[in-house]
């Protein structure tokens, strides 16, 4: 029945009692859409660290908000609301990284403005060929990034039709360019059929999938486009009938005391090494068969995977079942080493990694391939063909990846690409003397600022680095590569926009080139672009 | 009555049943045993069908909307006879036909998308006899619209409150309640619950959604000073509490609209449990629910939280003041209660510390009789359902439940318990009896007390059983009676007819085992029987019966009639 002592145990955690050194920071929240106030909102300070100490204010009648008693430090600050989506300070829109507030000791920061953008809907309705109002069907809307220089697609957004065949989307979705994808899961394809003569049989028939608007593939589909208000009526579908197919098989070569054996059959049609990520089903690896059904005909990839062990097949569905037996080949062993060179840095020259494999090219993988690093050297036992991302952690600070070299390839410029006759070691070089690279914005704003690499290093996507500057325009680059690079401060930026390779072309002129020595600092001053996502 | 006198016709008593256990429609000379979907059911494989090679014929008709007579496009019909049953889809005229049919007895029943399944099961489907070459036509299947139910959330300044829960609440066989459909509020508080079977319900709105309220600046884990607030569960007509309740009537194709709850703000506390003698596996999957005690229904959601990883506190946010059972659940795939305790909270933060007791496990194992053949791959294995776990659910405590891995041999562990009564289910079978350290218990419910270490026998059939005895007629002579076998979840029905005046009505039909409340009903029209069913009246006038595997249960019953049903409807 102890009581909590709370302001005593407060006290001592973070030694902020006195309200003497504190600050305080007060403004007002606004609908984005017409500027009145938003009443009711809750305005959250959370200060950045390991500490995650938090206050919440909640507007008035008029908007505005006070947060007392907030200890000098730096922050984040977001407004949330029942019918909006949450907004971070600084951020142009919602669901980006905002700006950090920096407050002094006992500064009372005020007039601060959080704009709040009203929740849109996209809606619809789902017919059948014949026009008849379809329930339980799936609709999925897709938003589009750049990843790896290629476009990449990710949910936003998701929905089931109700009896009337009617669906509404809301969460996530900020006026820009959509994907709406229908799907209708496990339920027979009713068409109309007055007359059964006994004896006969019918094939049996499913929905096949589509994208908005008519189309059998991603290839085809037509955008939605979201512009900013409260609803995008009318994104109606018409699925067609088509022949439902299974395909079943078994797998073997599954690695022993493996947890778990999962299987994804994918249409090709649906562009679905892009983040489309359904039909994934997990079998027991004691009785590794699996059976899928509810397919229409066309081009699949099967991927299997069990372990580090993996493997794609590709299979053309046309009859009624189709049997497909996969074996998973074992992986290629790894082994590498990490070494570091350059000055120790203050906590003491790193001796300690973790090397961990990430599928790149949008393959589903069981496990995690993932190893330590104990005096310098490390093994993976095996992974499996493909092309994996190597992440190396911790890096500290200042450090950066200086070379990744899998037998004579260089994989920290090319992709590495595994396959049988994959031959290491893999040998991985950090530096803890990355160039630094500071600056300001040429007016006290909060800005997106990008290190775009030039010239040969173009085309290395993992070498462009944002970073957002703070309330005054100071911005800091801390482990990008050597090399020749241009920078640019952005007043928005979608992430990946860059890769693009036409996108910065007319922003040139107004970014600035450095050619970026290992061990050297740099400073530079640049001028804000305006909007150049619009 | 048009239909009930064609089934008299041909002196055959109509099942109807509907899941948990297969839909079937039966008939007592033992000819036809089919499922809705045209599968037999196990144990009832389709017999040979010898080549009839007479003349043919046909049957035709239309399906419509019990309350507005119209047709219904996109229905599914079928008919059915010894060999696989044909389908058709009916057209924009809502009509059917099926052709070269030979001569029989049939039965024809209908669904639609729609059109909500459970309540259709309370209807009698339409039974044909062809004659050889005979034309059959202007049959009607009718399906009774399910309701619709739809309004607004709003707080307590009137503003919609959006990702709130409504949901009609009914009570189940076990005389437990429970939330038996249920919708979100949109971004403008609105919510809709479509197609759900007609009935009397209570209804409830609850708002997990956090009360938005000024925080002063504090450590993330911090308890929170001040008062804390959080919005009241909400019954019909707008009272907190379930005794406050009233039940809403909602007859078939009712869509009611405005059915809006105004919540209001009750202070809530924190609680705070720290965990002591916790193993490694269990460390970090860890979860807690609050149940609270002396409530029917459940009337809070997500009362609980996740223990913080290696910190052996779980926190427990917006408990409002009360008497709760605290339960520890591992959340891992061995999903086991490894601690209860009964705890107050009132209006101040409460802190608790569990000890946690050495788990004492429990070993069983499943047998099964050997099942139809040809059945389902999953009644032929030895584990319970198709995924591989045995999962025991608590019968008084709703959503609590222990589960544990079933091996090839159809033994299982579960890792530890808590005593209470639990309900074993089985697909495709029935569970016969529970044996517990020596102690049978017929039926899939039994007692598992303190300290309980098994073996723990579950044993599986799959034979029917059967329904008899007589109808206590009275002063009233009904020409037919309608004895109805409701199961909670879906409803048998047989009509029998009576003999003679002063005679007893013997009645005797086959159900699938379970426990049901059996009612003896003068009224055979579909129609007032739906009516019956959502009246009070027929609360006290059943007889609670518990069909055994393959066993006859004899139950006499005493007859509702018409008079008594408008006499206690008033």
């Amino acid at each position: 029945m102890a009581m909590l002592r709370l302001v005593p145990a407060f006290c001592l955690l973070t030694a902020f009692c006195t309200a003497a050194y504190s600050g305080s920071v007060s403004g007002i929240v606004v609908n984005d859409a017409d500027r009145s106030p938003v009443r009711k909102a809750a305005v959250t300070i959370t200060s950045i660290g390991q500490d995650r100490s938090f206050a919440v204010a909640i507007t008035d009648g008029s908007g505005r908000f006070t947060l007392p008693d907030i200890p000098a430090g730096r922050y984040r600050l977001h407004a949330t609301r029942n019918g909006y989506y949450t907004v971070s300070y600084g951020a142009t829109k919602p669901q980006r990284q905002g700006t950090i507030l920096d407050l002094a000791s006992a500064e009372q920061r005020t007039a601060i403005t959080l704009h709040l953008v009203p929740v849109h809907i996209v809606s619809g309705n789902v017919y059948d060929a014949e026009g008849d109002p379809l329930p339980g069907v799936q609709i999925t809307l897709y938003s589009r990034l750049m990843d790896r220089g290629k476009p990449r697609y990710q949910q936003a957004s998701g929905a089931g039709t109700n009896q009337q065949g009617h669906y509404e989307l809301t969460g996530n979705i900020l006026p820009g360019q959509y994907w709406a994808f229908a799907q209708s899961h496990s339920q027979p394809a009713l068409r109309t059929h007055p007359v059964a003569i006994t004896g006969e049989t019918l094939p049996p028939e499913t929905l096949a999938p589509q994208f908005y608007s008519h189309a059998d593939r991603l290839s085809a589909a037509t955008p939605i486009m979201v512009s900013p208000g409260s609803e995008t009526p009318n994104i109606d579908f018409q699925l067609n009938y088509a022949p439902q197919l299974t395909v079943h098989g078994a797998v073997s070569g599954i690695p022993e005391q493996s947890r778990g054996v999962s299987i994804q059959v994918q249409p090709d049609s649906l562009a679905l090494d892009q983040g489309f990520n359904n039909g994934m089903i997990n079998i027991d690896p004691t009785h590794p068969n699996f059976h899928v059904a509810g397919l229409v005909p066309g081009p699949y990839r099967i991927v299997a995977s069990a372990g580090n062990r993996r493997t794609v097949s590709h299979v053309q569905l046309s009859s009624t079942d189709t049997e497909v037996n996969v074996t998973l080949p074992p992986g290629t062993p790894l082994s590498g080493t990490v070494t570091v060179e350059g000055p120790a840095p203050a906590s003491g020259k790193p001796n300690e990694f973790r090397v961990a494999l990430f599928p790149g090219d949008g393959l589903p993988s069981f496990a995690p391939v993932q190893t330590s690093v104990k005096a310098g050297a490390f093994s993976f036992p095996e992974v499996a063909a493909g092309i994996w991302d190597i992440n190396v952690t911790p890096l500290p600070p200042g450090a950066y990846i200086k070379s990744m070299r899998l037998g004579k390839q260089d994989v920290l410029l090319e992709e590495m690409d595994i396959g049988p006759n994959s031959k290491g070691p893999l040998a991985i070089v950090i530096s803890t003397a990355a160039p630094k690279v500071e600056g300001t914005l040429t007016t006290p704003a909060s800005a997106i600022v990008l290190a775009a690499p030039i010239g040969n290093l173009a085309k290395v996507f993992s070498f462009y680095s944002t970073t957002r500057t703070d309330e005054k325009g100071h911005f800091k680059f801390e482990g990008l590569n050597p090399g020749a690079y241009r920078f640019y401060a952005f007043q928005d930026l979608e992430q990946g926009a860059w890769q693009d390779t036409a996108f910065l072309t007319p922003f040139e002129t107004q970014s600035k080139p450095l050619d970026l020595k290992e061990g050297a600092t740099e400073t530079l001053t640049l001028t804000v672009i305006g909007s150049a996502s619009q | 009555m048009r239909k009930l006198a064609a089934i008299l016709a041909t002196g055959a008593i109509v099942v109807f049943a509907q899941a948990p256990v297969p839909r079937r429609v039966m008939r007592t000379d033992g000819v036809t045993t089919i499922g809705p979907n045209g599968q037999f059911p196990p144990g009832q494989q389709p017999p040979a069908q010898p080549e009839y090679s007479g003349p043919r014929g046909s049957l035709s008709g239309i399906v419509s909307d019990s309350v507005t007579g119209m047709p219904l496009k996109k229905a599914q019909v079928r008919v059915s006879f010894a060999g696989p049953p044909s389908v058709v889809v009916t057209d924009g005229s809502g009509s059917f036909t099926f052709e070269q049919l030979p001569p029989g007895n049939y039965v024809v029943f209908a669904n639609h998308p729609a059109y909500p399944p459970s309540f259709n099961a309370r209807q009698a489907p339409e039974q044909v006899t062809l004659a050889p070459g005979e034309q059959k036509r202007g049959l009607t299947v009718t399906l009774v619209p399910g309701v619709s139910v739809s309004g607004r959330i709003t707080e307590e300044d009137g503003d919609p409150l959006a990702n709130c829960n409504v949901s009609l609440i009914t009570r189940t066989q076990q005389q437990n309640f429970q939330h038996m459909q249920m919708a979100n509020t949109n971004a403008n508080g609105e919510y809709t619950i479509s197609n759900v079977a007609a009935g009397r319900y209570y209804m409830q709105a609850r708002c997990t959604a956090p009360y938005l309220q000024p925080r002063a600046f504090a450590a993330p884990n911090a308890i929170p000073t001040g008062s804390q607030f959080a919005y009241a569960p909400n019954f019909y007509p707008g009272t907190p509490t379930f005794s406050g309740a009233q039940k809403i009537k909602l007859t078939p194709g009712q869509q009611a609209r405005g059915l809006d709850f105004r919540m209001s703000l009750q202070s809530v506390t924190t609680v705070l449990v720290h965990v002591k003698g916790l193993d490694e596996e269990h460390s970090g999957r860890l979860f807690a629910n609050l149940v609270p005690v002396d409530s029917p229904v459940p009337t809070h959601m997500g009362l609980g939280g996740m223990m913080q990883p290696r910190t052996g506190i779980l926190r427990l946010p917006n408990v409002p003041p009360g008497t709760y059972t605290l339960l520890l659940n591992s959340n891992g795939q061995d999903r086991s209660v490894i601690a209860r305790e009964t705890i107050q909270v009132g209006d101040e933060p409460r802190e608790i510390t569990i000890q946690i007791q050495p788990l004492c496990p429990l070993s069983g194992v499943i047998h099964k009789e050997a099942p139809p053949p040809n059945s389902n791959p999953v009644f032929q294995s030895k584990q319970p359902n198709g995924n591989g776990m045995i999962t025991l659910s608590q019968v008084d405590e709703q959503g609590n439940a222990l589960s544990a891995p079933v091996a090839e041999d159809g033994s299982f562990t579960l890792k530890s318990t808590i005593p209470g009564r639990y309900r074993v289910s089985a697909m495709g079978g029935f569970v016969q009896s529970v044996d517990i350290g020596g102690e049978t218990t017929d039926g899939s419910e039994f007692v598992l007390k303190q300290g309980a270490t098994g073996p723990l026998t579950i044993n599986v059939g799959f034979g029917t059983g059967t329904l008899s005895g007589e109808v206590q007629l009275g002063e009233s002579h009904p020409s037919q009676v309608l004895i109805l076998a409701n199961a909670g979840q879906g409803s048998h029905s047989t009509l029998v007819s009576s003999v003679s005046a002063g005679q007893p009505l013997k009645y005797s039909f086959p159900l699938p085992p379970g426990s049901y409340r059996v009612y003896a009903l003068a009224v055979t029209d579909p129609k007032a029987i739906d009516q019956l069913m959502l009246s009070d009246a027929l609360q006290g006038r059943d007889e609670s019966v518990q069909v055994r595997v393959s066993a006859e249960t004899t139950r006499n019953l005493k007859l509702v009639t018409k008079a008594d049903f408008e006499k206690a409807d008033q």
